[in-house]
């Protein structure tokens, strides 16, 4: 790293750093499967799909749900300066979800809080468990 | 022996995605700080090192079923020597939309003096 040029001062510290830089690859090909990374979940009413996507602007996000399957696709900007080291990806991403479900399209919303991307599909009426009653 | 689970409450650490960058008369460190509210972020200076540490605050999905998990919440951590080219009484951070951006201005005595020559 270039701002680093005392690397001789500090030798726990430099000790740690080595250790903790022997184990980095590995989170990483942990993390990143598919890009962005997505929580998925479901309950009775609704599928909930959690996105991490750190510094996108809401206008370069584009969602659109096609048949049972929810789009996203945008770009991550670099910035205009003069990169001394860059680890944070760029460039455009797409990811496609499967559904597999019918969706109310109409009451699908999406917030973005924190670089976190929450979308909320509500179940279609006809999908929902509904229970039945027995007569005796 | 206990069969007792014990659990971890520290979350795992990772390094954050970082970019360092030069600008006019600073550097900036930028780092991807997803589910980071701003109360849960620690930077401090000590001694040359700089220190970030955060942890994430992720929705739960308490009561729904998990059908795909790619992340979780995590500690990110991460340290930088600073040397003297940077002013650190000027140090400054901020926090949007998932990105800390640290402005790091250029120590005053290493910024490009131009000296005026005397003509006779």
């Amino acid at each position: 790293m270039v701002l680093d040029f005392n690397t001789l001062y500090d030798i726990p510290r430099t000790i740690e750093k080595f250790f903790d830089e022997m184990w980095a690859p590995l989170e990483i090909s942990q993390r990143r499967l598919a890009y962005p990374p997505m929580n998925v979940a479901e309950d009775d009413n609704n599928i909930y799909v959690v996105m991490e996507l750190p510094g996108v602007d809401v206008k370069d996000l584009d969602l659109t749900i096609a048949d049972k399957s929810l789009i996203l696709k945008g770009e991550r900007k670099s910035e205009d300066a003069e990169y001394i080291r860059q680890e944070r990806p760029t460039g455009y991403f797409q990811r496609i979800i499967n559904l597999n479900v019918d969706v109310d399209r109409e009451k699908v919303s999406a917030k973005m809080k924190n670089g976190v991307l929450e979308i909320v599909l509500p179940k279609a009426e006809e999908i929902k468990p509904k229970k039945i009653q027995i007569e005796s | 022996m206990s069969t007792e689970v014990v659990k971890k409450e520290e979350y795992p650490k990772v390094q954050p995605f970082t970019d360092i960058m030069h600008k006019d008369n600073s550097y900036y460190i930028v780092m991807d700080m997803p589910g980071v509210p701003k109360e849960n972020l620690n930077i401090s200076v000590d001694n040359d090192v700089l220190t970030v540490e955060a942890k994430t605050d992720f929705p739960t999905f308490e009561g729904k079923d998990l059908l795909r998990s790619e992340f979780g919440n995590v500690k990110y951590v991460r340290q930088f020597t600073l040397t003297d080219a940077v002013d650190k009484e000027k140090i400054s951070a901020s926090l949007k939309n998932g990105i800390l951006t640290l402005t790091l201005p250029k120590a005053e005595k290493l910024q490009p003096k131009k000296i005026e020559i005397q003509a006779e």
